[in-house]
């Protein structure tokens, strides 16, 4: 898991706090490679790279879509905006009543922006994730202002899901794309929970992620369908 | 498959900002054998020549002014450069108005000209701008190698600002990559080629 998954770990007080319950308060996206050109050139696709790590992206990145092709389903291949920053994960907690805020696998849990400043230090681990719960709690207040069946709307969706995007624009963080203002743009919908049938699998972002974002008033990366396969 | 690589590969920086991300969905046909609800069964990375270029070039620099040994490493980093650049560079189509491999090449010379080259003064302000303002110091090594080698080879004009964050937004339907638009409604070239 590429970017870790958060725990709550719950201890029983009145049991020399011993562990009472674990729950996952986030699941992280898998690791995802680049895709050479050679991996889908008409005419060296079929030749196994000589190098082991390239064969692995290959073979890691492809062959779900030749197995499931090959049993007569179809792939749809969607195209989205890479953005240059820093990955960021947020959630919602019903049983903490807060945020969670998450990125480089260091998580906050926060009501609010005054719990940020109050509870996580800047000078910290938890730099980055502060900045970014600094972001989000701006904008869960512009959602505030539009209404709470907003706000609500979202922490449901937060309370089953976590989103996961790129927090970009930052003038502290070294970058190579400058953008016009600060923000989380987000790009994947993963879900939070992991169950006895899922737990082998490899949870990648939900089929209609997008359309999950676009919900609620967030910043989302274009995407673009490329098209619907039924052959390799 | 392969043309959306090519175009993604080629594509300028202030357009496709790093890359694309493909994310395969498997969606169930009718006679299919499979079973279960539509998912995602891979995700994967296409990254610009462009974003690539420069993430090589500032990570190498980077890591030599850290080790303090930039000076005497010329021809060691410029091998290097060249040697990890041609992963990427083969993928270069100047029929997509790409920049071609030597004007990469040439921005590194420059950049390394400019951290260990010049008077003290100069070293130690762009050695800074190289960790604190990675786009400043950018924007200074295409100026830079403009003006060494305008009418002499090859010179080339990299935008480092995002033109997307103005569609990146919750109310924004799902639209076409600025890459394409640019590739199907302009045709100016990116650089301009000595004569």
């Amino acid at each position: 898991m590429r970017e870790g998954n958060s725990l709550l770990v719950e201890h029983n007080p009145d049991e020399d706090n011993r562990v009472s319950n674990v729950t996952f308060l986030r699941q992280g996206l898998p690791k995802i490679f680049n895709l050479s050109s050679d991996a889908v050139h008409p005419e060296k696709h079929a030749f196994i790279p000589k190098d082991d790590e390239q064969a692995y992206y290959h073979y890691d990145t492809l062959a779900q879509v030749r197995k499931v092709l090959m049993e007569g389903s179809q792939v749809e291949v969607v195209r989205s905006l890479k953005t240059n920053g820093d990955g960021a994960c947020v959630t919602w907690a019903p049983t903490l009543n807060a945020w969670v805020i998450t990125s480089e696998n260091v998580s906050i849990v926060a009501r609010n922006d005054n719990d940020v400043k109050t509870f996580y230090p800047e000078q910290t681990r938890y730099f980055l994730a502060r900045k970014i719960a600094l972001c989000w709690f701006r904008r869960v207040n512009q959602i505030k202002k539009q209404g709470a069946s907003k706000l609500d709307a979202l922490k449901q969706d937060l309370t089953r899901y976590v989103f996961v995007g790129d927090f970009i624009g930052n003038k502290d963080l070294i970058n190579l794309i400058k953008y016009p203002r600060e923000t989380i743009c987000f790009h994947s919908v993963v879900v939070k929970d992991r169950t006895a049938e899922t737990a082998q699998s490899t949870s990648y972002c939900e089929a209609n992620s997008f359309a999950l974002l676009k919900r609620h008033h967030l910043d989302v990366v274009p995407s673009r369908q490329c098209g619907i396969y039924s052959s390799y | 498959m392969f043309q959306v690589h090519k175009q993604v590969a080629n594509s300028s920086l202030s357009a496709s900002e790093e890359g694309a991300v493909l994310t395969f969905i498997k969606r169930s046909a009718e006679g299919s054998t499979s079973s279960g609800a539509d998912c995602v069964i891979s995700m994967c990375k296409v990254k610009s020549v462009e974003y690539q270029a420069l993430r090589l070039l500032v990570d190498s620099l980077q890591s030599a002014v850290e080790d303090g040994n930039l000076e005497r490493k010329q021809d060691a980093l410029l091998s290097q450069f060249v040697k990890e650049f041609k992963v990427w560079s083969r993928n270069i189509d100047e029929a997509l108005e790409s920049h071609p491999e030597t004007f990469f090449i040439d921005l590194f010379s420059t950049a390394f000209t400019m951290l260990a080259k010049k008077s003290v003064k100069d070293k130690e302000m762009y050695q800074d701008l190289l960790f604190s303002d990675t786009v400043k110091f950018i924007a200074l090594v295409l100026k830079s190698n403009e003006e060494k080698n305008n009418g002499k080879r090859y010179v080339g004009q990299i935008d480092l600002e995002s033109q997307n964050l103005s569609e990146i937004s919750a109310a924004a339907p799902a639209s076409q990559p600025a890459d394409e638009a640019r590739q199907t409604s302009s045709k100016t070239p990116r650089g301009d080629k000595a004569s």
